[in-house]
């Protein structure tokens, strides 16, 4: 009998008009490890946290060992024998590793007491069921992170465990840790737990996996045995097709460097995260450094964007140190930046549109100008109509649509001649109008001189933007083609799928 | 309509200062009706004494005037997202400093006794506020914590000083040596104690109002308080507001102690402060954080203090009823974005149910 079944699942989110997941039907079987692949924003979390009783599905029925089930909380799916393991640690550091297996349903000596003895007892009957090791007294802190994993997982097992959801387990391991973790599921697989894991790593999937399902726009689109697949397929499984293009021409002389990036390496929650980059970008090139979630893409443009400085290596902008530019000079004159969290970096969003669009130009107005006001909502008005925002006057930002933020932000951003333009996932929630004015913008920007960095998990805009095209994997960044990849190298690039 | 690059403005300030009005109001009623034996002489009291007297209402003014910088000061905090709450330790400092200086003999008494007096003070609570400024400033700590945690060493300090070393042997009151008359605020209308202190404060306030709606760096000083990193990305200089919106507020509130000192009270007495600092938090919220709308929300705390004192004196009202009605005004105020959210969450499950997908449950 399978552990979980789920049947004609749907979730829809009415606050980004967004149907995460379509009519879904994922079984796992006692003993196996399937595997759920998809790009982002395939809907994969979305059916692992209804799986995990942590989001409510607005259709569909699921069934554990064969009772039809309804979790309105996560508490519900750990009673029905659900574990989750999060991406990232949600440990407690300062407590003990059999501490935190028991955070939340501590045994109890006369109703008041916490029973330690009990505590120490019980992690260490699950240890010896499933072959942990893992001192229960250490805090977690002093752990490694492989044994931090161990102990998440022994958090989902002591609730029941008899189907155990990981996302994106080895995101934060390296190798030697990957492989300790592997022989471990392993031995649960055995133990007759069925398990789901979340990745987009081609090879750990095959490596792993017994199954493996493809989710694609919220729509599962296939489900087959891991050993009918190798890499390239299960690549370009993964990441729609997409229609050829004719490779773009770089320009024939695309100009003096403006960004420079040499051995930059960073660590991000103890792992490295970057890994030896070095990379120019030239005035009049669009450059694109493609890669999926969880392979460092965020730390680069942390980075890039001097938000962040990175643990070793510098990073120059017109061949000056990052560093040492004046924070007004280089947002305001050499770097226009499109941030991937629009919400926090791109906008302030309890401040009006208009001010969201010409605060980045506030220091060019004279104490005169600024408070008579004419001339600041004049440059608001051209920023705003070139991106066709419509009614945003005496609006707050907030109360725009995210596809109209994001509008505003391009508005502020592409304005001028910036020497650098760094666009993270730019066209993410743009319809494809928006697109293309998006990337006209960039291209024109491109065309008079400006160097442009684009940083994003959607291949399709290499396919159209890029003159040089980079993947991202685990931190490693490499050179596809110099002209544009094709799709299938690009697809097996960002996952991992050629050497 | 004049065409605005700010927001549309909070309309829910007047709103808010009526709701503050009708609860002060309520409960007033409520607490003479409940804790007094003769309510309506406590009624009277409390809702028409300080209005009786032309006197009585200038020194209800004059009241206000100092509360109204402290809440200016905590506007100017609020606004750079700032929560701090040392204000109390600020303007005890900034009384203290006036007294100090103002009978200094050094300096001889009148106009330029009263000027170093003032700055004193100005710079004594700028001087209290840089503990945290700098803290926050240097090692991104919790101004919210810091800000308390010094303001009450200061007033435990100040405390000892007043008490001890630096009381006035020949005065009945725990109290420093009094200020010579000729160093003090001059009076407009005796035997009103009315200064120019509120006069002052509304000039101030309309000029802040001007700061925040009219300037570059006052738009920079909202969008660092709404979204800090925001302000970082535009090229603000992030650094400066992280420290200066605190010491400024200091200086306020110092400011507002050494008026205190050198206006009614003629000296530093311990205990002066006597909750402004709280006060100014309320009415900046009740203002809605508005520099214009200050000054009346610092009137109707001064209202609620100089009612519930009458009351005490005119009628057997306990004399903890005005803190308590304050307290609760406070709350009722601050209680909007609570509201606001209960408002969303029933927002956000009303959407889901006229989103008319069929909600099969499993």
């Amino acid at each position: 009998m399978p552990r979980a079944v789920i049947s004609a699942i749907r979730k829809y989110y009415a606050s980004t008009s967004t149907l995460a997941v379509d009519d879904v039907d994922f079984v796992v079987k006692a003993g196996e490890i399937h595997a759920l692949v998809g790009e982002n924003g395939a809907g994969k979390s979305t059916l692992a946290r209804i799986l995990c009783g942590f989001e409510v599905p607005d259709a569909g029925t699921m069934s554990i060992r064969g009772t039809t089930v309804a979790f309105l909380s996560h508490r519900d799916a750990e009673r029905a024998g659900i574990g989750f393991v999060p991406q990232y640690s949600m440990l407690a550091a300062s407590l003990s590793a059999a501490e935190n297996v028991a955070l939340g349903h501590e045994p109890q000596r006369f109703g008041l007491f916490i029973d330690r003895r009990r505590v120490s007892y019980d992690f260490e009957m699950l240890a010896e069921r499933y072959g942990f090791s893992v001192d229960p007294d250490t805090p977690v802190s002093m752990l490694s992170l492989s044994e931090r994993r161990q102990v998440e997982i022994m958090r989902a097992l002591a609730r029941g465990g008899d189907v155990l959801v990981l996302d994106e387990p080895t995101s934060i391991l390296g190798d030697t840790e990957t492989a300790a973790l592997f022989a471990l599921l392993r031995r649960l697989k055995d133990a007759g737990t069925g398990i789901v894991y979340i990745s987009h790593r081609t090879r750990e999937i095959l490596d792993i996996a017994d199954r493996v399902s493809v989710m694609r726009s919220g729509r599962l689109v296939s489900t087959m045995e891991a050993n009918e697949l190798d890499e390239e397929r299960l690549a370009a499984m993964i990441v729609r097709s997409m229609p050829e293009r004719q490779p773009k021409r770089m320009m024939s002389d695309p100009g003096p460097i403006i960004f420079k990036m040499r051995g930059v390496s960073t660590r991000r929650r103890g792992i490295a995260s970057l890994v030896d980059i070095n990379l120019d970008v030239r005035a009049g090139e669009v450059v694109v450094i493609v890669a999926l979630g969880g392979n460092g893409l965020d730390s680069l443009e942390d980075a890039a964007t001097g938000l962040v400085h990175p643990d070793y290596g510098h990073i120059e902008v017109l061949g000056r140190d990052i560093r040492s530019i004046n924070p007004l000079e280089l947002r305001t004159r050499l770097i226009a930046y499109l941030p991937t969290d629009r919400e926090a970096r791109g906008l302030c969003g309890r401040s009006s549109v208009a001010m969201n669009a010409i605060a980045k130009s506030l220091s060019q107005y004279g104490f005169a100008e600024y408070a008579d006001g004419r001339k600041p909502y004049a440059d608001a008005a051209v920023i705003l109509e070139s991106f066709t925002v419509k009614h945003w006057d005496r609006r707050r930002v907030d109360t725009l649509s995210g596809g109209n933020r994001q509008r505003v932000v391009a508005g502020r951003e592409l304005r001028g001649r910036p020497a650098l333009v760094i666009a993270a996932n730019p066209a993410q929630g743009l319809d494809s109008s928006a697109r293309s004015m998006l990337f006209s913008r960039l291209q024109e920007m491109r065309d008079a001189g400006s160097a442009v960095l684009v940083l994003t998990s959607d291949p399709e805009d290499a396919l159209d933007l890029a003159d040089r095209t980079f993947s991202l994997y685990r931190g490693t960044l490499r050179l596809l083609e110099r002209y544009g990849p094709d799709a299938s190298s690009l697809a097996a690039a960002i996952t991992g799928a050629t050497p | 309509m004049m065409r605005s690059i700010k927001d549309t403005g909070d309309a829910r300030v007047g709103i808010r200062m009526v709701v503050a009005v009708a609860t002060s109001a309520a409960l007033a009623a409520m607490a003479a009706i409940v804790l007094s034996r003769q309510p309506l002489v406590a009624l009277r009291a409390f809702f028409l004494a300080p209005f009786v007297s032309g006197s009585s209402f200038l020194s209800m003014l004059e009241l206000s005037g100092p509360l109204a910088l402290c809440a200016l000061g905590v506007v100017v905090t609020f606004r750079a997202g700032h929560y701090s709450l040392g204000g109390e330790g600020q303007a005890y400092a900034g009384a203290f400093a006036a007294a100090a200086v103002g009978t200094m003999t050094a300096i001889p008494a009148g106009q330029m006794a009263m000027v170093l007096s003032l700055a004193a003070g100005l710079v004594a609570g700028g001087l209290v506020a840089a503990l945290p400024a700098a803290g926050k400033r240097f090692a991104n700590a919790d101004v919210l914590l810091t800000s308390i945690l010094v303001s009450q060493g200061m007033v435990f300090t100040i405390d000892w000083a007043i008490a001890g070393p630096l009381r006035d042997p020949a005065g009945n009151l725990v109290a420093m040596r009094s200020i010579p008359t000729s160093s003090l605020l001059p009076r407009l209308l005796p035997p009103s104690t009315l200064t120019l202190v509120p006069f002052f404060t509304v000039a101030l306030c309309l000029v802040a109002a001007f700061y925040f709606e009219h300037t570059r760096s006052g738009a920079a000083h909202d969008l660092y308080g709404r979204n800090p990193q925001f302000a970082q990305l535009q090229g603000f200089n992030t650094r400066r507001l992280s420290w200066l919106p605190i010491v400024v507020a200091g200086s306020l509130h110092g400011l507002a102690g050494a008026a205190m000192a050198l206006g009614a009270r003629g000296t530093a007495i311990r205990g002066m402060s006597g909750g402004i600092g709280w006060s100014a938090i309320g009415a900046a919220l009740v203002a809605g954080s508005r520099p214009s709308a200050v000054p009346v929300a610092a009137l109707l705390f001064s209202w609620l203090d100089s009612g519930s004192r009458q009351a005490v004196v005119l009628s057997d009202l306990p004399p903890d009823a005005g803190l308590a009605i304050k307290a609760i005004v406070i709350i009722v105020i601050s209680a909007r974005p609570t509201i606001a959210g209960m408002r969303s969450i029933y927002v956000r499950v009303l959407s889901r149910f006229r989103d008319g997908h069929s909600r099969r449950r499993p």
